[in-house]
């Protein structure tokens, strides 16, 4: 749930990366964060086993301000994707304004894949996420696997769910700003809803799209 | 919009901390005295609203900022404003440490007690499931025990039907076997009386065409007169000892049929009215019969069976009173519940001369009679019993002793049940 801070003007956005374990969230991240410039993000925090799998939680805070002068925060989390950390798993979700499922590409990995994204739809319903209604992309990563699922099996396959695919290689970060740009998109335009219906602040969707816009560009 | 929050306590793990709440995890003095020599002098720290909290008041402030916000002053009388940033870059370090943990020991305190209460539901679950299994372990154990009883008391049936088909295989056998001797005797006991009524003629003519004394002399010798006499009396009581066999057989005839009898639905008030009639037809007037019966009342019976199991305990029961007292007959229904059928209590009650307890132990014993010799057979009551039971149902005969009357009490499963024996 966006949070907006009146006395400090400043909004804050949270947005989830979601997925089984080891399908490359964390990688999706650190991505990001060498594609951001220094200024728009703050320091990433990992909580890493020896093994690199994500413990607790990783953060990369990002943040820029609206030509009004208003401070848009985004909090860019991911979950372990590990099946005993579920409680964990529950609590980073909580109040998230959107997420990315990140998908394995690889044919052994459907199974994993699908438990998790069931996994997702009952966090959600255990934090009180409106499923239906939270913005939500799906990134199949790993495309430079020697044999992956094909896109077209892929498309085929979700082509009655509602949600839009992205094809990405998150090792190179192929895929990975699209990926983002299109979540932010559409979480940013249900806060905006949101914000308004409180009638409480003096920023539009296109604002803050369009800084997210120029931090992707900006480096 | 969603409004849960952290698992545990309502206050999600990446809340917005003010300064203050931050240092719950620095130690602050410790801090400003580590400080205080690269400074040059006493410092002090101020929150976001300006508030001093820690060490000392100064006059320059430097910002300590967090993600692009400021969340307090770092002050310092002594210090340049070189040094003074370099220093707040120090503390601001300590801050970030300090959000990591605060972070991370909320998120597992939370998720921790997640765990802890999803174990206890799955817990509670468990419980609930076993309580559902022991109570369901419970009713089986009745559920098996009424069955068993079903079943016992079916194979009793079995055995009582079992019983019945092989009496009443012996009954029809006697019957036939009798029959066919009773038959010849009872001819040959006719022609025989004939016989006797030549031989007196005979003797009459011949008396009269010889008058001869040899001849009479020989008839007296012989005690023809005494014989003519006594001949016919002998053969009366012959015949009478066959009617009584016949009777005998007829009774059995009852045992024979009750086995196989074929079953009908039929209402208690016709197979009341052949009672009567057939009690009528042995001689014993139903004049002084009350009745207080439910006459809709269904049974499932062999019609010719159950007037005949009836009949025998009204035409005690009228003997009993010999004509004095009274006999009533009276109906009570007893309503089934769904396992079982409801049941039909018929009770004939006399006035009359009662039984002894000795009397009472054999009165359904075959050939058992009181009475005077000729009058009864003492198959009344067995024949009755066998019915009884050949229909499922009983029979007890209750009296207090002589002249205190006897009641007989008669239960019969109603149809409708669809349980039938
Ligand atoms: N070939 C290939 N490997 C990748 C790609 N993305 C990530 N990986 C590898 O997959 C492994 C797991 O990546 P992570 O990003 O740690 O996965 P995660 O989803 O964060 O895993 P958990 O934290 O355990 O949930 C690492 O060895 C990555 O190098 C990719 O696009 N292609
Ligand atoms: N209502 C009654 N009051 C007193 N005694 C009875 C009564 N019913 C039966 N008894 C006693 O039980 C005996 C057995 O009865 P049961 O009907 O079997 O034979 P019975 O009447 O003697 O002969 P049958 O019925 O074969 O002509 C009777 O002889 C009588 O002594
Ligand atoms: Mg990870
Ligand atoms: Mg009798």
């Amino acid at each position: 749930m966006a949070d907006y801070d009146a006395s400090s003007n400043r909004v804050t956005l949270k947005v989830v990366y979601y997925g089984p374990a080891l399908s490359g969230k964390t990688t999706n991240v650190v991505a990001l964060h060498d594609m951001l410039s220094p200024q728009s993000r703050g320091e990433i925090m990992m909580f890493e086993t020896r093994q690199d799998r994500t413990l607790f939680f990783d953060l990369l805070p990002v943040g820029f301000r609206t030509r009004s002068g208003m401070l848009v925060k985004l909090k860019l989390y991911t979950v372990p994707g590990q099946v005993a950390h579920d409680s964990t798993r529950k609590a980073v979700l909580s109040r998230a304004d959107g997420v990315c499922f990140v998908a394995d590409s690889a044919k052994s990995q459907s199974v994993n894949n699908a438990e998790s994204f069931e996994n997702l739809e009952a966090n959600c319903r255990r934090v009180g996420l409106d499923f239906e209604r939270l913005p939500l992309v799906i990134q199949f990563n790993k495309r430079d696997l020697p044999d992956p699922v094909p896109e077209k099996d892929l498309r085929d396959r979700w082509s009655a769910a509602p949600w839009p695919l992205h094809m990405a290689t998150a090792l190179t970060g192929q895929g990975v700003q699209q990926t983002f740009l299109d979540l932010m998109a559409r979480s940013v335009e249900s806060v905006a809803r949101e914000l308004d219906d409180i009638g409480a602040v003096a920023v539009t969707a296109d604002e803050i799209r369009d800084g997210f816009l120029t931090l992707a560009k900006g480096r | 919009m969603e409004t849960t929050a952290s698992p545990s306590d309502g206050t999600p793990f990446d809340r917005e901390l003010p300064l203050s709440e931050l240092f719950a995890y620095i130690d602050g003095d410790a801090l400003l005295s580590s400080l205080m020599p690269l400074a040059g002098g006493r410092i002090g720290i101020r929150d976001a609203h300006g508030q001093l909290f820690l060490g000392c008041d100064a006059d320059n402030w430097q910002p300590l900022e967090l993600e692009w916000e400021v969340v307090g002053y770092l002050g310092c009388a002594e210090a340049d404003a070189a040094t003074l940033r370099a220093l707040a870059g120090m503390v601001e370090v300590q801050l970030r440490t300090a959000r990591r943990i605060q972070m991370v020991s909320d998120l597992h305190h939370g998720a921790v007690e997640e765990d802890y209460r999803r174990l206890k539901e799955k817990n509670e679950q468990l419980q609930a499931s076993e309580e559902r299994y022991r109570c369901l372990a419970a009713s089986l154990e009745q559920r098996v025990q009424a069955q068993l009883k079903t079943l016992q008391e079916n194979e009793k049936r079995l055995a009582e039907a079992r019983r019945l088909a092989s009496m009443g295989h012996l009954a029809a056998g006697i019957a036939h076997e009798v029959n066919n001797p009773l038959g010849f005797i009872n001819a040959n006991l006719r022609s025989a009386t004939r016989y006797v009524e030549q031989l007196r003629v005979l003797a009459r003519g011949l008396a009269e065409a010889f008058d001869l004394r040899d001849v009479r002399a020989a008839w007296e010798r012989a005690d023809m007169e005494f014989l003519l006499e006594d001949f016919p009396d002998l053969l009366d009581e012959s015949q009478q000892g066959v009617v009584r066999i016949g009777a005998i057989v007829s009774a059995l005839r009852g045992l024979t049929d009750a086995s196989s009898a074929q079953m009908e639905p039929l209402q208690l008030g016709t197979v009341l009215g052949q009672v009567y009639r057939r009690t009528e037809e042995r001689g014993f007037s139903t004049a002084m019969l009350r009745t207080h019966v439910d006459r809709a009342v269904a049974l499932h019976a062999n019609l010719e069976l159950m007037q005949q199991a009836l009949a025998e305990v009204l035409i005690n029961a009228l003997q009993a009173c010999d004509g004095r007292g009274e006999v009533t007959i009276e109906t009570r229904r007893e309503d089934g519940t769904e396992e079982q059928c409801g049941w039909l209590e018929l009770a004939v009650v006399d006035s009359g001369a009662g039984m002894t307890p000795e009397t009472l132990e054999h009165a359904f014993d075959p050939f058992y009679t009181t009475r005077a010799v000729g009058s009864g057979v003492g198959l009344g009551l067995t024949v009755s019993r066998e019915i009884i039971l050949a229909h499922g149902g009983g029979i007890a005969l209750h009296s207090d002793g002589p002249e205190t009357g006897t009641t007989a009490r008669i239960r019969l499963p109603l149809h409708g049940g669809g349980e039938s024996p």
